[in-house]
């Protein structure tokens, strides 16, 4: 099963709401993966084991070993094609694990 | 689901109309004055929200107007509240997940909460009016609290 992780720096339901929308679109588009709000603090150690980080946090700058992808658009709608055309492009293309 | 739930996340008193402000930090004090006052959240919240804000900034460039949804940690909360704030003018926040771009907020909702786990349904419901641009625009133009009210409550039914 692919993975597919979010954060955001609040734990105020930011990271749950887009997770919930990111899994409802999925299951709509037939792309099988898991969806899981993660604590942000504990991002390092999610990140070893997934195949695609949605972040709504500003960028450090830091580099990820997975690709990563703006979560505002499944809070704002604004772009939200778009963004699921790369997480469909991300999951069916990465190894599963 | 039931209306009553989202009511308590409510407060009359904590819906603002053409609330006055140059800067978000102004802003974000005079909100936290004000929760604080009716006893929802702890001294420490002000601070923590400021903070919080320029870590993770939260202006949310939505298809019709700029929201912004600052709040601090659940430490800082004595009991769940969302303030609604519509602005006079708009104020400049830093976008969410970019922390470079602003945004012309026109309203804020700040969130004192508890822990999201608590409240998850609730906020998911209350947090889809971002990507509905006919809701923010209807609350944007409402010009009572009971409209306003009326409006969010719609969101949870």
């Amino acid at each position: 099963m692919k993975r597919i992780i979010v954060a955001c720096g609040s734990g105020v339901a930011t990271s749950q709401t887009v997770a919930y929308k990111v899994d409802a679109l999925c299951k709509q588009r037939g792309i099988r993966a898991s969806v899981e709000a993660v604590d942000i603090k504990s991002l390092d150690a999610y990140l070893k084991n997934c195949d695609l980080y949605i972040s709504i946090t500003p960028s450090s700058g830091k580099k990820y070993q997975v690709p990563v992808i703006s979560g505002i658009p499944f809070l704002t709608g604004v772009g939200l094609e778009a963004a699921m055309d790369e997480v469909a492009k991300v999951i069916q293309g990465s190894k599963t694990k | 689901m039931d209306n009553t739930q989202a009511l308590q996340l409510f407060d009359k008193k904590l819906i603002l109309l053409n609330v006055k402000a140059n800067k978000s930090e102004e802003l974000l004090r005079f909100l936290a004055k004000e929760l604080y006052q009716l006893g929802y959240v702890k001294d420490t919240f002000s601070d923590a929200l400021i903070a919080r804000e320029q870590l993770y900034p939260t202006g949310l460039p939505t298809a019709e107007i700029g929201v912004a949804i600052p709040h601090a940690d659940a430490e800082h909360v004595i009991k769940p509240v969302i303030a609604v704030a519509n602005l006079a003018k708009p104020v400049l926040f830093k976008e969410i997940g970019n922390g470079q771009r602003d945004v012309a907020v026109q309203m804020v909702f700040m969130m004192a909460i508890e822990g999201p786990k608590k409240h998850l349904d609730l906020l998911q419901k209350f947090m889809s009016i971002f990507s509905n641009a006919q809701v923010l625009k209807d609350l944007k133009a409402a010009n009572t609290v009971d409209d306003i009210l009326g409006i969010l409550l719609n969101q949870f039914t």
